[in-house]
């Protein structure tokens, strides 16, 4: 009954170094992709800085000092990479499970708007104030995604265009709300609301800078995903509809249950990022405040290729992004939203590449044997 | 091993294919295939699933390449590397899977690949005046207008059949075109074929039912494994020698067969079961079924009897349209889905392994856990538990003899016997108290397949009560306890498992329909 | 009097690049391509148009310089979508970052204006005298410019073309069924990057109408345009005239807004009407159309 075994069975550290040296390899393969999207990208940026007549090496050495070059620009790197961390998680989490959620934008200004309205009506101590604010954005962020999740899963209408569409929606009504009916009558030029209660002021933990605590969250809700994604049931679920949604129901996974966590948990931490950038950098809402966030959140996920701790590191690196531009910007009068081309660029090539990259990974994984 | 009838002073075939080999990665779709097929006959091609009919046939039509060998077309050799190629050739493929544009009109689709135009506008009223006529000399009818996509099957294939004439062919190949046309309307095309042969144009008919053969044909070509058996004329050919050709296999896996230890109590039983299929035409029709614990059911038969429809109905993949399923004596049937029959207890080995089976690019270690990724001891509450994980790895790969190697390796890039070995693996070490196991060996080498069939034997040994489902009669018979014929989404039987091929075989083609004697004075091939 | 000819005039005017650019989208997405690059489009167009009118010297150099950069961005958005095999959502994303970062970047630079706006060739009035003069018809198309003509008659021009011409029937084989058109014979590819060119042509000129129908740049010109006419093509379900309608509705309807401002109806909300209605659309309607396109996302 038993077969004889054909090769003696491998010894405990036979099989440790292997998994390590498979995981050295599949790390270096999934590295790739990314890095070459930002070599090139670095490459056409420069040759468009060129064009129209700025030293691209100059360019590129403000960026670097702007990013890491004093304690001043590490402080602005770190604020920067906060919210691009969370939106990137935001991101990650659905496109797991082969959702995804372009609301993100509107999301985090839903989130923003109410933690700046609790920060404006309700008198409360920091310490209760700060965590009412957090938990009411997240709240209103998971709602807001927990719309298209629902009408994905009941009608079959695609997430795709609903957290489009759901995302203008918001910052429409958040932005008419601003201007018409909570605007400060301080400022004639910005559409903004007056500051909200000190209480409600995220403090800074880095002297110097406007990094708060949400960096310090952020970090825990990433290695949190990795944690639920790779060691929990849930997670599994999450994964494998993302990897085949015809062996996930073979298997009896609940797929629209799934669906509907993954979008109300990406849309609890959207919401996490208006809060902290509303109450936390800017102390009051601002219309207009994100740079994007919905946007480079893709940015982020795409070359963190979804996986919550590379997240952590890609969000961290496009913030350094972000701080050195302004550093370039008040260097050489270039403005702030030319660093868009370089995110845009690395947008593109990095989707590009997850055609290619499947020849290049299927090269590196047929040198197996066939066992 | 077949006879043939010599015909005189044989003419020019007007389709000749000599040595043409295909190969799939490590599967070889077609192995050193020769075949004639002579002007104006209506030429059978008959086989499994997976036999290689349809990968040889898109080689003649252009749609694929070869990997060696040659196509003759009027005794000349012809390159054939685009349905262009074809198309010049006169050889026009009508596919099973048709290749039509359902947003498009009729007439469009029928000229898509030559629309009449002048000054780049489509000259409409030309078009639909010459679509009319075609049809109406081939005696195909189809509508004047509205959307392709609106209309049934038998539309499209007459449409598929025109968009194939129209570009000249003269020899038209059909793949399995009464798969999905109701008897009336294959009727209809038969008389068709019929007119179509006497203006001169060849048939190639690809098919599994033996019924078409005897009715349409005039030579008939069996493939298996991807080898063609020697053509025969249909009048000199029976149907018990067509199927023993079709799905016997050289290797035997045939152990003598052990009696079930203990006479267990029923554990699944199907009542008057009925369902539809994804065309919505009833595949099974009043399935009545015991088994019981500590044996194997085998239900062979021919693919597209209602097999698939069976399997998927009783593990919660499709819905019961009427009829009653008990596990364990407990009325199962309003749990419909996959989650609640796996939670009543029971598991299934599909025959789609790569499709509903596992998760290609996922790692080994995650297609493993599917199924009892919730419970213990592979998850704690909630928590996954990467020893206990790896021990059932462990366990799954000793037994199966799957080299060891990280588990975190993409199950893709294990062989096709290795991938199913753990799919087994893995339905097994959830000890449920049914199994159901559809075509469990395809696609496998030997090695794998023995190992796999073990595993059910010791599954039956242990009490399980296995329901296996498969066209190769070799396999059925010789892990059965009881064997049933599935023909036209009836059941047929049950049979000991020493009975012989031929009684299945009369059951497979429908058992009603008279066999035809072969012609006195003949010689007839020995029962292999 | 609300509803005068004013209204209708005005209604126009805002419709004029959502009906282009909207006629863009649907004809990509007829032929396979999800396409939701019709703001970054519309941007694009709308500064090249002032940056070629300013150095041409005139609005026709303008139109034609807006056209061709379009057709080309398009283009390089299909090289990464059919030939790099992109994932077209995102690659949308990072086209119309690009797209936003570009146009800022060369306001700044080439056009050195520090306010941001810049002014050029405004695009001149088409209508003929004998139609201006008529009663009503003609004070709603008085002062109009070619462009607008150009989106009354695209809706019948986009139907003709994908109904009737050869060219149109093989992009939208390639786009239904495109195993099939391959099978025809036809180049999947090739019909692709025809619609995006044809997308890029009308989404250019969309811009071009946005910016010289002003003689005017900003930053934000677009304000969120291409978002609205891409919710129209998706709720017209791609289909030329379902499709020119909507856009044509969503520009009555901000038009209208825009008249009612002083009547305490609050513009900034129905202007995102479109997007409400797009998502009832989708819930009531889903099926087909989308689903078809994640079966070619996934």
């Amino acid at each position: 009954m038993t077969q004889e075994l054909v090769r003696p069975a491998e010894t405990a550290s036979e099989s440790h170094r292997s998994r390590l040296q498979s995981l050295l390899m599949r790390t270096a393969a999934a590295s790739v992709r990314p890095l070459t999207a930002i070599i090139i990208s670095l490459l056409i940026f420069a040759v468009i800085l060129q064009l129209v007549g700025y030293d691209a090496l100059q360019i590129y050495k403000s960026l670097v000092l702007g990013s890491v070059g004093s304690t001043n620009a590490i402080g602005s790197t770190l604020r920067w990479a906060t919210p691009l961390i969370l939106s990137g998680l935001a991101v990650a989490l659905p496109l797991r499970a082969g959702l995804f959620n372009v609301g993100v934008e509107g999301q985090l200004y839903l989130g923003g708007f109410v933690s700046a309205m609790l920060g404006l009506h309700l008198s409360a101590p920091a310490f209760l104030a700060q965590p009412l604010a957090i938990v009411l954005a997240a709240l209103v962020g998971a709602l807001w995604a927990a719309i298209p999740a629902a009408l994905l899963i009941f009608t079959g209408a695609t997430e795709i265009v609903t957290t489009i569409m759901l995302s203008a929606i918001s910052v429409g009504v958040v932005d008419y709300l601003v201007n018409n009916h909570f605007r400060d009558p301080a400022s004639a030029a910005a559409v903004m609301t007056k500051p909200v209660q000190a209480g409600y002021h995220f403090p800074s933990i880095l002297p110097n800078s406007q990094v708060s605590y949400g960096l310090l969250l952020a970090i825990v809700i990433g290695i949190a995903m990795h944690r639920f994604l790779n060691g929990t049931s849930g997670g599994y679920e999450v994964r494998m509809i993302g990897a085949s949604q015809s062996f996930a129901r073979y298997g009896g996974i609940r797929v629209g249950r799934s669906w509907l966590l993954v979008m109300v948990a990406s849309g609890a931490i959207a919401g996490l990022v208006g809060a902290f950038e509303t109450n936390g950098v800017n102390g009051r809402f601002i219309s207009g405040f994100s740079p994007g966030y919905g946007l480079e959140g893709f940015l982020v996920a795409f070359l963190a290729n979804s996986e919550p701790l590379a997240v952590l590191v890609a969000g961290l690196a496009v913030g350094a992004l972000q701080a050195g531009s302004l550093g370039v910007a008040i260097d050489f009068g270039v403005p702030r939203t030319t660093i868009s081309i370089m995110q845009g660029l690395i947008i593109l090539l990095v989707s590009a590449q997850l055609g290619r990259f499947t020849v290049l990974k299927r090269l590196l994984t047929r040198r197996r044997a066939r066992p | 091993m077949m006879s043939w009838v010599a015909a005189g002073t044989s003419p020019t075939p007007v389709l000749e294919l000599r040595g043409i080999t295909k190969t799939f990665g490590s599967m070889v779709a077609n192995d050193d295939v020769s075949l004639r097929i002579n002007r104006g006959e209506l030429h059978a091609v008959v086989g499994e699933n997976g036999a290689g009919k349809s990968t040889l046939m898109k080689i003649v039509a252009g749609v694929i390449g070869a990997d060696a060998g040659q196509i003759l077309v009027d005794g000349q050799v012809t390159d054939i590397g685009s349905p262009h190629d074809a198309a010049r050739a006169g050889i026009g493929m009508v596919h099973q899977h048709f290749s039509l544009v359902p947003s498009l009109s009729v007439a469009e689709n029928i000229f898509l690949g030559a629309l009449p135009t002048r000054v780049g506008v489509v000259r409409r009223k030309r078009m639909l005046r010459d679509a009319a006529e075609m049809a109406d000399t081939y005696g195909l009818e189809i509508p004047t207008s509205g959307r392709l996509g609106d209309y049934g099957v038998g539309v499209q294939q007459r449409v598929e059949i025109l968009k194939a004439l129209l570009s000249g062919s003269k020899v038209l190949i059909l793949d399995e075109p009464t798969a999905v046309l109701t008897p009336q309307e294959s009727d209809h095309l038969f008389d068709a074929l019929r007119a179509l042969r006497a203006s001169g144009h060849t048939v190639i008919l690809i098919t599994h039912k033996l019924r078409e053969v005897f009715a349409a044909a005039t030579r008939v070509t069996v493939m298996r494994d991807g080898r063609a058996f020697e053509a025969s004329e249909v009048s000199a050919a029976s149907e018990s020698q067509l199927i023993r050709l079709m799905v016997g296999r050289e290797v035997k896996l045939g152990r003598p067969h052990v009696p079930p230890a203990k006479d267990g109590a029923t554990v699944l039983r199907i009542e008057h079961l009925e369902c539809r299929n994804n065309r919505k035409l009833t595949a099974l029709h009043d399935i009545s079924l015991a088994v019981r614990s500590g044996e194997i059911v085998g239900i062979a038969g021919v693919e597209g009897n209602g097999q698939e429809e069976l399997c998927e109905a009783i593990a919660g993949l499709r819905a019961v349209e009427n009829g009653k399923l008990s596990v364990l004596d407990r009325d199962v049937t309003d749990e419909q889905s996959a989650t609640k029959r796996r939670a009543c207890g029971v598991t299934y080995i599909p025959a789609d392994r790569m499709l509903r089976g596992v998760a290609p690019r996922a790692s080994i270690r995650d297609n493993l856990i599917m199924g009892k990724h919730r419970e213990p001891p592979i998850a704690q509450r909630g928590r996954l538990q990467p020893a206990a994980i790896a021990a059932m790895g462990d366990a799954i790969t000793k037994r199966f003899n799957v080299s060891k190697g990280a588990l975190g390796r993409p199950i893709d890039s294990l062989s096709g016997g290795n991938i199913q070995k753990i799919v087994t693996g893995r339905e097994l070490a959830a000890r449920s108290p049914v199994l159901v196991a559809s075509n469990p060996t395809r696609g496998v080498d030997i090695g794998a397949a023995e190992m796999i069939h073990n595993a059910l034997r010791e599954a039956r040994a242990a009490g399980v009560a296995v329901l296996l489902v498969s066209s190769e009669l070799d396999e059925v018979k010789s892990l059965s306890d009881r064997i049933f014929v599935m023909s036209k989404g009836e059941l047929h039987g049950p049979w000991p498992p020493g009975v012989s091929d031929e009684q299945l075989g009369l059951a497979m083609t429908g058992g009603a329909e008279p066999v035809l004697a072969p012609v006195v004075g003949v010689p007839q091939a020995g029962r292999s | 009097m609300i509803f005068n000819a004013t209204l209708f005039a005005s209604a126009l005017l805002v419709a004029t690049p959502l009906i282009l650019a909207a006629g863009g989208g649907a004809i990509s997405h007829q032929a396979g391509v999800f396409n939701f690059t019709l703001d970054g489009l519309m941007l694009w167009g709308a500064f090249f148009a002032i940056y070629f009118a300013k150095v041409g010297g005139s609005w026709g150099v303008g139109l034609v310089g807006a056209a061709a950069m379009t057709i080309v961005a398009s283009l390089a958005f299909g090289f990464v979508v059919i030939r790099l095999k992109a994932n077209p959502i995102v690659a949308a994303l990072g086209l119309n970052l690009v797209a936003a970062g570009v146009t800022s970047l060369l306001l700044r630079t080439r056009l050195s204006s520090g306010g941001g706006a810049v002014s050029a060739a405004r695009l001149p009035d088409a209508t003929p005298r004998f139609l201006a003069r008529l009663p009503v018809v003609g004070h709603v198309l008085a002062g109009q410019s070619i462009l607008v003509y150009l989106a009354i008659v695209s809706g019948p021009c986009i139907y003709f073309f994908l109904t009737r011409s050869a060219v149109g029937l093989r992009l939208r084989a390639a786009g239904d069924a495109p195993e099939s058109a391959a099978i025809a014979g036809i180049s999947v590819a090739r019909m692709r990057y025809l619609a995006l060119a044809l997308t890029g042509l009308l989404c250019g000129l969309a811009g071009a109408q946005l910016s010289m129908g002003i003689a005017q740049f900003t930053e934000n010109i677009t304000a969120g345009r291409g978002i609205t006419a891409f919710a129209a093509v998706i709720f017209g379900r791609n289909l030329p005239y379902p499709v020119f309608a909507t856009a044509a509705f969503f520009g009555f309807s901000i038009a209208l807004t825009d008249r009612l401002q002083g009547l305490g109806l609050p513009g900034e909300l129905v202007v995102l009407i479109p997007y409400f209605l797009t998502v009832v659309a989708l819930a009531v309607s889903s099926r087909r159309t989308i689903a078809a396109y994640r079966q070619a996302l996934a």
